[in-house]
């Protein structure tokens, strides 16, 4: 009798544990979930390019020394990529340490080789190179007015100081090259070394094929740089410095060379206006015409002192073609106008070649 | 046999019993808590129960300018582009009582316990010895901890008058989260502690009391984190691969329900 009621108790504390540990568990059973998310952010791609490397700069001497001007395009795009962010930035000579250390180090500390030995010595003989309004920075906006981002460029004048120290010596129309720096701040710290040459001629042309989407109806497009001095007084013998000087592109090819003729238009305004071209007895007028034959082109300008002038154009077959530079003079001589050749122009062979090859 | 041993077989057995009765009831007890999980993270709004949501509010860069964002199709996550270095970045969320869908609005029925986890890394390329190139990954740090500058801030109340920055501080161990209880007078506070692979993670916590409105108290929770991006000299690296520089921000957010019952709280 005692064992089953020993049994039996048992089996009762059985049922009553049990019990309780279902009571207990349901009131420990809870509620735990979660939710994760990822936030990935990526750094902004960088896309700028420019039309200063290899531009010559007239280099007029004055009291302390010599003062040139470029006319310099930043774009905020390469290579059809477009930048998203501003794009701000400065332009400067490189410091003596640089220019001994033959580098230059953007923030990542990645080295920038200044590789022209002879271009980098040159640079000490400048003293400043800045904006000519006297603002630190120019900025490239990235949206348009639309909203919407876009391909876009600032046109800034810098100017450029050479001392004429013993040191330095003087300035020849052979001239010299030298490397300036674009540094950009935003969207964050880049340099851009490139090379300009300076000379004392009174003419001076460059050139530079921009790789990007501007490539006019899928033809390469070739930029032509023009600049005059700004005083043509010390130039020619008999020269009208009130005349303007004559220049003549001449660009060959085996197909059609297109030259932008409304964007000169539209660029130049009312600075020179599109006419008929003087005879050299006449007076000369700021005035610009263009005559077309197969697979050439001819532009004559007739530019005044201090001018800057840009020109396009579109060359249908890259692998053949051709462009020359002509300049003259128009000179008084006892009230008898004449245009007296020029052929010291920068950035062009003595026979006035400026390209004349193709591209691979 | 003898009567004692037998008896001590009984007590033996009955005790295997009793531990396999509660092995099963726990079990039984957390798949049903399980599946009541699932059901609530759904979409449906008939089922009332815990409720605790996280939703996606807005990035804007260098304090006014927003910035439209993408979901990854890979990780589900947001994906922001075109940052760069000195940039100030803000992210808004919300972790409300209540959820919100075409069938009508859920609302939370007991007392949750809200945990925000987050870690922030900023990774870079770094050009070792000729080419080599390795990404560096550097944690961004939430206080001023041994060599690391404060790098991110989180605010509460976020959109509202009442958005205050919230202080925090580092500590030793994981699992101190501080759970912001006004009538405990535990303010809002993040900690961060490093885990064994250097990796910073921040905590903080509140409680969402059960609620039958959005406008209940409790109900709506809106926070934000700021980011200050290095500026670009934090160390070398090369232009090249400027594309390879990231931000990543993980988040977790884990809701517990707190049980008021004799046991205590046991989450």
């Amino acid at each position: 009798m005692a064992k089953r009621q020993k049994v039996i108790s048992l089996i009762l504390l059985l049922i009553m544990t049990l019990l309780a540990a279902l009571a207990a568990v349901t009131s420990v059973s809870r509620y735990v979930f979660d939710r994760e998310d990822v936030i990935t952010g990526s750094f902004t791609n960088l896309y700028f390019s420019h039309n200063g490397s290899g531009r010559t700069v007239i280099m007029e001497e004055g009291a302390s020394g010599y003062t040139g001007y470029l006319s310099l395009t930043a774009y905020n795009y390469d290579g059809g990529n477009i930048s998203a962010r501003d794009i701000s930035y400065s332009v400067r000579l490189p410091s003596e340490g640089e220019i001994a250390a033959g580098q230059v180090v953007d923030a990542w500390g990645t080295p920038i080789k200044l590789d022209n030995a002879d271009a980098a010595a040159a640079t000490r003989n400048y003293t400043r190179v800045g904006f000519d309004s006297g603002k630190d920075s120019s900025t490239i906006t990235a949206i348009g007015s639309d909203e919407t981002l876009m391909p876009n460029e600032t046109t800034d004048m810098l100017k450029i100081e050479r001392s004429d120290s013993a040191s330095a010596g003087s300035l020849t129309f052979d001239g010299e090259s030298i490397y300036l720096i674009i540094e950009i701040v935003k969207p964050y710290r880049e340099l851009r070394p490139f090379i300009i040459n300076t000379s004392t001629s009174l003419v001076s042309v460059a050139t530079s094929a921009i790789d990007t989407s501007d490539t006019h109806f899928d033809y390469p497009q070739y930029s032509v740089y023009v600049q005059t001095a700004r005083h043509f007084s010390t130039a020619v013998e008999n020269v009208d410095v009130a005349s303007p000087v004559k220049i003549e592109l001449s660009w060959s090819s085996s197909s059609p060379v297109i030259f932008d003729d409304g964007r000169f238009a539209a660029d130049t305004a009312d600075n020179i206006v599109r006419g008929e071209i003087p005879a050299d007895d006449e007076e000369w007028d700021s005035v610009w015409n263009v005559t077309s034959s197969d697979g050439g082109v001819t532009v004559t300008l007739f530019l005044e002192q201090g001018s800057d002038a840009l020109l396009y154009f579109y060359v249908t077959d890259p692998s053949s073609f051709g462009c020359t530079i002509k300049a003259w003079f128009h000179c008084n001589k006892g009230g008898v106008y004449s245009a007296e050749q020029y052929t010291l122009i920068a950035g062009a062979a003595s026979d006035g070649k400026v390209l004349e090859t193709g591209i691979s | 046999m003898s009567a004692r041993i037998r008896n001590k077989k009984l007590i033996f057995g009955a005790v295997a019993v009793v531990c396999s009765a509660v092995a099963a009831s726990v079990a039984v007890a957390v798949t049903y808590a399980a599946y009541r999980s699932e059901v609530l993270s759904g979409n449906s709004a008939s089922v009332a129960g815990a409720v605790a949501d996280y939703v996606r509010g807005d990035a804007v860069r260098n304090f006014t300018e927003p910035i439209e964002f993408e979901q990854s199709d890979s990780t589900g996550g947001i994906v922001i582009s075109d940052l760069s270095p000195g940039d100030v970045f803000d992210y808004s969320f919300s972790v409300n009582g209540y959820r919100e869908s075409s069938g009508g609005t859920a609302y939370n029925q007991v007392l949750l316990r809200i945990t925000c986890e987050f870690s922030f890394t900023y990774a870079y390329p770094v050009q070792e010895s000729g080419d080599a190139v390795v990404i560096e990954h550097v944690p961004l740090s939430a206080v001023a901890y041994e060599s690391r500058r404060v790098s991110v801030v989180f605010m509460h109340d976020y959109g509202t008058a009442a958005a205050t920055t919230m202080d925090a501080e580092q500590t030793a161990n994981a699992g101190d989260v501080a759970y912001r209880d006004p009538d405990a007078g535990v303010d809002w506070k993040v900690t961060q502690h490093a885990d064994e692979s250097g990796m910073l993670v921040q905590k903080f916590g509140f409680y969402v009391p059960p609620v039958s409105s959005a406008d209940d108290e409790g109900a709506s929770n809106s926070f934000a984190f700021r980011v200050s991006l290095p500026e670009n000299n934090v160390g070398s690296g090369m232009e090249d691969y400027s594309e390879q520089f990231r931000l990543t921000v993980n988040m977790k957010i884990t809701a517990e329900q707190v049980l008021e019952t004799s046991v205590g709280t046991t989450a």
